[in-house]
């Protein structure tokens, strides 16, 4: 095999190969400063797990403050105000910026290890959306400093976090910070999509997936759906303290209940969102300390997908209280208690599991147990919740967070800690201690039940959520002791873990080869495994395949063999593969360090920031920084146009990053779209709520302009077909031509957008919510007009100055899909706008 | 393959989008503006779950047809069988669905 690049006209200009580097040292790691500018995601997805485990100890702190506060009645440890912003940032800490981060962190990090890739397919997102968590936690931390934290819990309803009522930052804080570090949730999951999706490693067929990517797969999709709708919430109800517009407002036809099914909209989808991958994490351990495959993969595979969509129907269970028609609640409490099919399908799957083989009791399988225990009893007292009479009873009450504590501590935390045991040796190449991990372990499920479970019955008794304090005397002193008591075990429990973590990596023993006499590939190397994960890519022919294809842990891991071993062009490179046969089909190349992803993500928190501290020149500085971020980072010579030699299947050449629908690229921007139909459906259902609910004011809003929302349909139909004429010309490489096309759709996008306007003009948003709504809908249909304009300026200035050569067209394959959904909901916009002046 | 891999998707799907056509009946009916009697929300809740279950039974017909030509323990098999499965968890949640809407006799209960 060669090592040297074939002659390709279209490289010779724009080579970003490093021709000096051996393959370790195009995949060493940058050191120093420049370590900020790595994008591996073995870096980056350590960097999400510290992090938020970093976050999990301050919020833990925090619960410990409350249990402090409440360990006696009438106590003065916190006043109320105090006692109010400690529950609000344990709440918003854990649920945001502690377990969403994680389970990213174990995504990033184990998706290409275990699928047989040398990275993620977009690790720049990786990178970016990582430091937009990061610049979103502390913005949200820092308002401890300014004594301005959130108070009004983690759900921030209405009008409590209006300005009439939360006077002050503590709100924005809230608002800001969590939307900067939800664009990490978004970004992961159209990494998440596009990688199990795209990057397999050949022969992995779908079926022949780890169980753990099709429970990441189900739940990057979640994420996609889910979490918009709070982001435009959030954005609604930051725009309704900053601008003064009503959406939430019922003066003037706003409700607050919308605020309420926006959030839910995301927030029940959310607890399966934390579950489903901690739940993958058991099922990918399980296997291995039975000796058996899991039972039922495909019966498991079914639990996941019918869970994840069943999950986004049961949002209005937490509103049961709130006055809705009893006929919407009961088929809420119908999804609810559906949903308990296909938890209890997975349940049963471990059970069957277990009795497979005689199970070794490590500490991962602890925390299995545990989880198992913890988890079921929180799953019964939710099919209690479902039930709508025995919710009135219980709402607000310390049963429901005697609940959600059993769901999320024993859904999460138990198998994220396994998950850490299990595996930290392919971390830091060294195994932790089974004796401290069993203290560890029974500490912590000692003092979570002691913690917990007398809640049910302060909640029983009628001890209310997020009081301050509460008189003696009434049956709740020794329950609160107690729980107090079991929170500092739990504690013990993690310190504990944390000690052993630093002893572990002094004193801990090294860890061979697969050290738990694993199935699943990341065990492929021994720890420490090299960056580039695999030297040559190996052709899967089992789902278990350290455990079937004996060729793999019978000789050296460099000298496996596999696809990609040369690398002529000395990049960064994996196998690209079919969505669903796992077939071979491209060429995929990777990205080396860069600092873009962090002076795009510092100029979004920059312009965040500025928000929040009403500096608006600073906003623009930030957004041009991230602009000028995004721009350096698309601006790069196309890697398309050639072949290569693969060096499996008898000399099978495949192209490099294909022009292809099935490409990573286009897959990344449909899950992109998948995210913005999302955050556009949200604003409609908005829309269709209050106009349905506050009929006298929608029915009173001046109506938009029929003519101009006319035009603008017309003129949303055209950018949809000039961005298909654009990649038609440019794949016959007719790149003058397109290059035109494309300065066609830089002048039609504003001129769509000022059609919307020109729609709107006649209405008022501060007169009424339904206005309001209008106007945002707009405003998010230009948004996306604005993208198209930029994006079209780029490919155009590339074309028109001779940066593109034949089968360089990528770039207008995806432009022209994203035009496509932008001139959708440019007509779905218009027609609201028809039907409402009609 | 393809067609296998869908059918694991789509009765979750089917079930996605008759929970949003019950939840939408609900609306008109029950909301302040009054779009339907309960009647006609409740006809058509019927109506609609009929649809959507007998196509979700088609699939879970079609599914265990499926499972019994695959060969044991290739990935069609595994494919198959998580479609069956993904069809008859679906077809459960439809009924439920229409459930509220067939109980009460009005939005109040």
């Amino acid at each position: 095999m060669t090592d040297t690049a074939p002659e390709s006209p279209h490289y010779t200009a724009h080579r970003k190969g490093e021709a000096d580097k051996d393959f370790d040292a195009i995949w060493a790691q940058p050191s120093g400063i420049r370590s900020w500018s790595a994008v591996n995601h073995r870096i980056v997805g350590k960097r999400f797990l510290v992090t938020g485990f970093v976050f999990f100890l301050i919020a833990g702190v925090l619960a410990l403050l409350v249990r402090t506060q409440l360990i006696v009645p009438e106590n003065t440890f916190l006043d109320s105000e105090t006692y109010n912003q400690v529950f609000t940032m344990h709440g918003t800490l854990m649920m945001f910026l502690f377990a969403i981060p994680m389970l990213e962190g174990f995504a990033v990090y184990l998706i290409p290890l275990m699928v047989g890739a040398r990275d993620l397919v977009f690790p720049r997102l990786g990178a970016f959306g990582y430091y937009c968590f990061l610049f979103g936690g502390i913005l949200v931390l820092s308002s401890f400093l300014f004594d301005a934290a959130p108070a009004g819990g983690w759900f921030m309803y209405v009008p409590l976090s209006t300005s009439d009522y939360t006077e002050g930052l503590s709100a924005d804080f809230w608002l800001i910070g969590i939307t900067l570090a939800e664009i990490a949730s978004v970004t992961a999951a159209v990494e998440i999509i596009a990688s199990i999706l795209c990057s397999r490693a050949p022969g992995m067929s779908l079926t022949k997936m780890p169980v753990l990517m099709w429970y990441f797969l189900v739940t990057a999709f979640m994420i996609a759906v889910g979490f918009p709708p709070l982001i435009i919430a959030s954005i609604l109800l930051e725009s309704e303290r900053l601008l003064g517009l009503p959406f939430f407002d019922p003066s003037l036809g706003g409700d607050p209940l919308l605020w309420q099914h926006l959030f839910w909209l995301f927030g029940h989808p959310e607890v399966y969102i934390i579950f489903l991958p901690a739940a993958g994490i058991v099922a990918t351990m399980l296997p291995t300390f039975v000796g058996k495959p899991l039972f039922g993969y495909g019966f498991v595979v079914a639990a996941v997908v019918t869970m994840g969509v069943i999950s986004f129907g049961l949002w209005a269970h937490h509103m049961f209280a709130t006055g809705l028609p009893i006929m919407s609640l009961t088929l809420f409490s119908a999804a609810s208690t559906m949903v308990a099919i296909p938890t209890g399908v997975q349940i049963f799957s471990f059970i069957a599991t277990l009795t497979l083989g005689r199970p070794r009791l490590t500490v991962p399988m602890l925390f299995i147990l545990g989880f198992l225990f913890i988890f079921v009893l929180g799953g019964l007292t939710g099919v209690m919740l479902a039930a709508v009479p025995f919710n009135l009873q219980a709402h607000d009450t310390h049963f429901v967070v005697a609940h959600l504590h059993y769901v999320l501590i024993g859904g999460f935390v138990f198998p994220m800690m396994g998950g850490l045991y299990y595996w930290m040796p392919h971390i830091t190449g060294r195994m932790m201690s089974e004796r401290i991990g069993t203290w560890v372990f029974w500490l912590m499920f000692a003092g979570f039940n002691l913690a917990f479970f007398m809640m049910h019955l302060t909640g029983l008794r009628g001890m209310p959520r997020r009081i301050a304090t509460y008189p003696e005397g009434i049956g709740w002193d020794r329950l609160n002791m107690l729980s107090t008591i079991g929170a500092y075990i739990l504690t013990a429990g993690i310190a504990l873990f944390i000690w052993d973590f630093f002893r572990h990596r002094r004193t801990g023993p090294a860890a061979g080869r697969n050290p738990w006499g694993a199935a699943t590939l990341e065990w492929l190397y021994p720890p420490v495994a090299p960056g580039y994960n695999f030297r040559a890519i190996p052709e899967i022919r089992a789902r278990e395949p350290l455990w079937e294809q004996p060729e793999f842990l019978d000789r050296p891991p460099d000298e496996i063999t596999g696809a990609l071993r040369a690398y002529p062009d000395h990049r960064r490179e994996t196998i690209g593969c079919d969505p669903v046969t796992g077939a071979p089909l491209q060429i995929l190349r990777l990205p080396h360090p860069t600092w873009t992803p962090l002076i795009s993500a510092f100029g979004i928190a920059l312009a965040f920031a500025a928000t929040l501290a009403s500096v608006y020149w600073l906003v623009g500085l930030g957004g041009a920084i991230a602009l000028a971020g995004i721009t350096a980072w698309v601006w790069e010579p196309s890697d398309s146009g050639v072949t290569r030699a693969t060096g499996i299947r008898h000399g099978l050449e495949l192209p490099v990053n294909i022009v292809d629908r099935r490409s990573h690229l286009h897959i990344g921007i449909v899950g992109t779209l998948l995210i913005s139909f999302a955050l556009f459906g949200s604003l409609l259902f908005g829309g269709l709520y209050l106009w349905n609910t506050e009929p006298s004011f929608a029915d009173r809003t001046a109506t938009p302009d029929s003519r101009a929302a006319l035009m603008a349909a017309a003129s949303g139909l055209v950018m949809a077909g000039l961005g298909w004429l654009a990649n038609r010309w440019a794949q016959d490489n007719a790149f003058r031509a397109a290059g035109l096309i494309d300065l066609g759709l830089v002048a039609l996008a504003p001129l769509t957008a000022a059609l919307l306007l020109a729609a709107l003009l006649p209405v008022d948003p501060w007169a009424s919510a339904f206005g309001a709504v209008g106007w945002a809908l707009g405003a998010f249909v230009t948004a996306h007009l604005a993208v198209v304009l930029w994006w079209a300026l780029i490919n155009a200035v590339r074309k028109l100055t001779g940066l593109v050569g034949p089968g360089q067209t990528l770039p207008d394959l995806l432009l022209m899909t994203f035009c496509k959904a932008t001139a959708a909901m440019t007509l779905v916009t218009a027609a609201a706008y028809l039907a409402v002046a009609s | 393959m393809t067609p296998l891999a869908r059918r694991i998707a789509l009765p979750a799907l089917l079930w996605a989008l008759h929970f949003i056509v019950v939840y939408a009946l609900i609306s008109a009916g029950c909301a302040a503006r009054a779009l339907a009697e309960v009647d006609v929300v409740r006809g058509l809740a019927v109506v609609a779950t009929c649809a959507a279950a007998a196509v979700a039974l088609v699939w879970l017909i079609s599914a265990g047809l499926e499972r019994r030509r695959a060969p044991a323990g290739s990935d069609a098999a595994a494919l198959a069988s998580a479609g069956w499965w993904t069809a008859l968890i679906s077809l459960l949640a439809i009924l439920a669905n229409l459930w509220p809407v067939v109980l009460l006799g009005s939005c109040t209960g």
